[in-house]
C-alpha cells in the first residue's frame, strides 16, 4: 500500500477524524485511526464505538491496501509535516509505515486492520439536505444549553425533530432551554426504506460540537440521515455516524404555549455587559434581580461577602412594571447565542420562564427559567 | 472524668481516593494538582510519590522534577466533598460531636458513646474498619484525653495508623518531638521559640509560665499547658446536624429490588418531612445499602438544585439504587440521608420540570399540615399503606 498527498489537505482530513480517538482504550486497536486506500481515494476512519468518523481525499501514485496507524502519532507526524506533497508507503509484511517529505523521512509501526470495529450501513428512515453554515449555526446555538452530568439521558443530548417541514434543534439542562428552527423539506427518495416521516431524535451534545466544527469549515449542501438507534451527517468527504440517546426529550412544546405579556426591548452588547458585571457578585445562590421598568431594565446583585452591583439599561418595554430573579449566567449565555443587535425578552410572572428572541424574527430562542427570589 | 478524644485523618485522601476509583493507579505515584507543566502547587501526593521526595503544597513543576513517571491529575474536588460527607456520617454513628477539621480530617469527642459502643480503642477500630469497607479508604486514628494528644497521635503511625496515647507516657513521648509539633504552634512562633533555643518540647516544658506569659502574652499560658499535654480546648461540634437521615434494618433480609423502592420511597419521605421541618432544602443525596454480611455500601450525589420534597429525594435514591445494583445479594439494612444544606427561604432556581413538582410540592405541602395536626400516621400515600415496618 502506498499513496501521495498535500500535506494540508491530509491535515485536513486527519483534523476531522482525531477529535474521537481515545488516548487509552480497553480496546487498543481503537486508538489507532484506520488508512483505506482505493481507486486514488484515501479514507480515514476513526471510531470510539459511540461515534465513527471517515474522512476522504485524493492522493496520487497510490496503491491500494489497509493499514492501522497508532492516532495520536500519526496526527503529530502528519501536523508538523513540511508542507507540500509527502508520501506514504507500507509493508504488509511488517505494517511499518515510511513517510517522506522533502528532506524528513518518518517510520511508525502500524498494525493490520482486521480488527478495526467497522460500521456496516445502516437503513435510513429519513433523509434530508442542509446547508453546512446553517446546520453548524443551529447546533452551536442549540448545543450549549444542554447538561454535561447525566450521560445517557436527554440532558446529555440535543433533540432534532422534524415536523411539518420545520428543522427544530433543542437543548435543555432543565433550567433553560436553546431552540432553533429551519424550514426544510423531506425530499421523496428512490430508497424505499426510507419512510420520510416526522420524528424526534436526540443527539449526544458533546459529538455535536465536533460536528459543528468540521461543517464549519466547508459551505455545501450536506446530507443527515436517520435510522434506527444512529444518525448521519455527510459532506462530500467527511461521515460522522452517531448513536442517538435512548431517553424521551422534556416536552419543550407546553413550555412554549405560554404568551409573554411583558416584553422588553433592549440593545444586546449593553445588556450582555451589565450582565457581565453582575456575574461578578452572582455565585451559587446569589441571585440577580432584574426590574423592568417603564424605559429601563435594573439590574441588581449582592452577596453579603462580597458587594453589590447596580446598573441601569435602557429598554422599551410593553406591558406592566415586574421584578425577577435570575442566575445571571444563563442570561449571559442565552444572549451570547443570539446573534443580533437588538434583543426582545419576554416576561409571564416572577415564576415563569423568560423568552429571549431577536426581534421579528422567530427561527432562534432562548428559554431560561428565573430564581425565585429569597 | 477525662475526655475521650478520636482524631480521624484520612491517608493521602486524595489520592487514595483516585487510586480507589482507578485500579490502574494502584501502587503508583498519583500527584493531585494539576498539569505539572503548568503553576501550581501540589494538593496531595499518595505515598508511592512521597518515595520521590514530593509533598503537599511543593511546587507541581518541582513535583515532575522529582518524580517524572507521576501520574498527575487535576483532582475532582466535587467527588472528595461527597466522600467527605459519608466519611462525616460514619463519624455521627458514633457520636454527636464532631468537628471537621477540613475535608477529610475530623475530631470526634466520644467520652458520652462508651456505654453504647464500648471502650474509645473500641469505637476507634470500629470507625476504621467503617471506613475501610464503606469508603474502601484507610485512616490514621489518634485516640487520647484531649484534642492536642489526639492529633498527634494520628501522625504518630500514619499511614493506617491507630495510635492511643496514655496520660502516663505524655512527658516521655512529647520530650523530644520539635516543637512545631504542637497543634496550635505556628510558623511565626516556631522561628520565635528556635530563635531564642527552644526547639524541643522538652525545652520549652522547661521554661517558668512566668517567663512565657512575659513574652507571648496571653498565649504564654496556653503553650505552657500544651507542653504538658494538657489541652482544655473542646471538640466543637456544629450546633446544627450536618446531615438528616433515616435508616431502617430488616427483620428479614430483603433480596426484591421491588420491595427496596418502597422502603426508600417511605424512607425518603420522612427525609423529606424532616428536612421542610427544619426548614432547610439539600443538594446532596446518599443512600446507603447494607448487606448480608455487613457489607456496607453508600453512594451520594449531588444536585445542582434545591431538594425538599420526599420525591426529589427518591428519585436521586432510586438512580443511586439502580446504579450500585443489588447483583442478587440480600439487604439488610438501607438508609436515606440528605446533607449539604442551605436555607429554605433562599433563592431557589426554577426548573422548567417544576410544573411537576409544583404539583408534588402542593402534595406534600397538604400532607404535612395533616400530619402536623393528626400524626405521622394519619396520612400516606397509597403505595406506603401498610408498609409501618419501616418506622424506627
Amino acid at each position: 500500500m502506498k499513496f501521495s498527498s498535500l500535506k494540508g489537505q491530509l491535515y485536513t482530513a486527519i483534523q476531522n477524524v482525531i477529535r474521537i480517538v481515545p488516548n487509552v482504550s480497553t480496546v487498543p486497536i481503537i486508538t489507532g485511526i484506520l488508512f483505506c486506500v482505493t481507486d486514488d481515494i484515501l479514507t480515514l476512519t476513526a471510531t470510539d464505538f459511540e461515534t465513527s468518523i471517515t474522512s476522504s481525499i485524493p492522493v496520487m501514485n497510490s496503491e491500494p491496501g489497509e493499514v492501522v496507524l497508532p492516532g495520536k502519532y500519526i496526527f503529530d507526524i502528519i501536523r508538523k509535516l513540511p508542507d507540500g506533497m509527502g508520501s506514504f508507503s507500507i509493508d504488509p509484511m511488517t505494517w511499518k509505515c515510511v513517510i517522506k517529505a522533502e528532506n524528513s523521512k518518518f517510520q511508525i509501526y502500524g498494525q493490520p486492520s482486521d480488527d478495526f470495529p467497522r460500521n456496516p450501513e445502516r437503513k435510513s428512515e429519513i433523509v434530508f439536505n442542509i446547508n453546512s453554515q446553517i446546520l453548524s449555526d443551529m447546533i452551536t446555538k442549540t448545543t450549549f444549553a444542554a447538561g454535561v452530568q447525566e450521560k445517557r439521558s436527554y440532558i446529555a443530548g440535543v433533540s432534532f425533530s422534524i415536523q411539518n417541514n420545520k428543522l427544530k434543534l433543542a437543548a435543555t439542562d432543565t433550567f433553560r432551554l436553546a431552540l432553533n428552527t429551519e424550514t426544510i423539506s423531506l425530499e421523496p427518495q428512490d430508497d424505499t426504506d426510507v419512510k420520510q416521516t416526522d420524528f424526534e431524535v436526540i443527539v449526544p451534545a458533546k459529538i455535536l460540537n465536533d460536528v459543528a466544527k468540521i461543517l464549519s469549515q466547508i459551505n455545501e449542501e450536506i446530507q443527515v440521515r436517520v435510522g434506527d438507534g444512529f444518525i448521519l451527517f455527510r459532506t462530500s468527504s467527511t461521515t460522522v455516524t452517531t448513536r442517538l440517546i435512548d431517553d424521551k426529550f422534556l416536552d419543550y412544546e407546553t413550555v412554549l404555549l405560554a404568551d409573554p405579556l411583558i416584553k422588553v426591548y433592549t440593545d444586546r452588547e449593553d445588556l450582555v455587559s451589565a450582565a457581565e458585571r453582575a456575574g461578578i457578585i452572582n455565585r451559587k445562590e446569589a441571585v440577580t434581580k432584574l426590574s423592568l421598568e417603564a424605559d429601563k431594565i435594573i439590574l441588581s446583585a449582592s452577596a453579603s461577602d462580597i458587594g453589590e452591583l447596580y446598573e441601569e439599561i435602557e429598554a422599551k418595554k410593553d406591558g406592566e412594571d415586574m421584578e425577577i430573579g435570575i442566575d445571571i449566567n444563563y442570561l449571559i449565555e442565552a444572549l451570547r447565542y443570539l446573534d443580533a443587535e437588538k434583543v426582545v425578552l419576554g416576561f409571564i410572572s416572577p415564576l415563569r420562564p423568560i423568552f429571549l428572541q431577536v426581534p421579528e424574527e422567530d427561527n432562534a430562542l432562548q428559554v431560561i427559567m428565573p430564581m425565585r427570589l429569597g | 472524668m477525662e475526655r475521650k478524644i478520636i482524631h480521624v485523618d484520612m491517608d493521602a485522601f486524595f489520592a487514595a481516593v483516585e487510586q480507589r476509583d482507578n485500579p490502574e493507579y494502584a501502587g503508583k505515584p498519583v500527584i493531585i494538582g494539576g498539569d505539572p507543566t503548568k503553576r501550581g502547587v501540589v494538593s496531595t501526593a499518595s505515598y508511592e510519590a512521597r518515595k520521590y521526595g514530593v509533598r503537599s503544597a511543593m511546587p507541581l513543576r518541582e513535583a515532575y522534577k522529582r518524580c517524572p513517571e507521576g501520574i498527575f491529575i487535576p483532582g475532582n474536588m466535587e467527588k472528595y466533598k461527597e466522600i467527605s460527607w459519608e466519611l462525616q456520617r460514619i463519624f455521627y454513628d458514633f457520636t454527636p460531636i464532631v468537628e471537621p477539621l477540613s475535608i477529610d480530617e475530623a475530631f470526634l469527642d466520644v467520652t458520652g458513646s462508651q456505654r453504647l459502643f464500648g471502650t474509645p480503642e473500641e469505637i476507634g477500630r470500629r470507625i476504621k474498619e467503617c471506613i475501610k469497607e464503606e469508603l474502601r479508604l484507610t485512616a490514621s486514628i489518634g485516640i487520647a484525653g484531649n484534642k492536642f494528644l489526639a492529633k498527634l497521635g494520628s501522625d504518630l503511625e500514619k499511614p493506617d495508623g491507630f495510635v492511643i496515647i496514655k496520660s502516663e507516657d505524655v512527658e516521655e513521648l512529647l520530650a523530644p518531638l520539635p516543637v512545631s509539633r504542637i497543634w496550635g504552634v505556628g510558623v511565626k512562633t516556631e522561628a520565635y521559640l528556635n530563635r531564642i533555643g527552644i526547639k524541643t518540647i522538652g525545652q520549652l516544658r522547661a521554661i517558668p509560665l512566668e517567663y512565657l506569659e512575659k513574652i507571648f502574652g496571653s498565649m504564654g499560658q496556653e503553650l505552657y499547658n500544651l507542653a504538658r499535654g494538657i489541652d482544655n480546648r473542646p471538640v466543637q461540634a456544629f450546633s446544627e446536624a450536618k446531615s438528616i437521615g433515616r435508616e431502617v434494618t430488616f427483620e428479614e433480609d430483603i433480596g426484591d429490588i421491588e420491595k427496596l423502592y418502597v422502603s426508600l420511597l417511605d424512607l425518603s419521605q420522612q427525609v423529606g418531612r424532616r428536612l421542610r421541618k427544619s426548614e432547610k432544602a439539600a443538594y446532596t443525596v446518599t443512600v446507603k445499602v447494607r448487606y448480608q454480611g455487613f457489607e456496607t455500601h453508600t453512594r451520594s450525589k449531588t444536585s445542582q438544585v434545591q431538594i425538599d420534597l420526599g420525591n426529589q429525594i427518591y428519585e436521586v435514591v432510586r438512580q443511586l439504587l439502580d446504579e450500585m445494583g443489588l447483583r442478587g445479594r440480600r439487604v439488610r439494612l438501607v438508609g436515606v440521608y440528605v446533607s449539604n444544606f442551605i436555607s429554605a427561604s433562599a433563592p431557589r432556581q426554577i426548573s422548567l420540570l417544576d410544573n411537576r413538582d409544583s404539583r408534588r410540592r402542593q402534595l406534600e405541602d397538604t400532607m404535612d399540615k395533616i400530619k402536623d395536626k393528626f400524626g405521622e400516621d394519619a396520612i400516606s400515600t397509597a403505595n406506603l399503606l401498610g408498609r409501618k415496618y419501616t418506622r424506627e
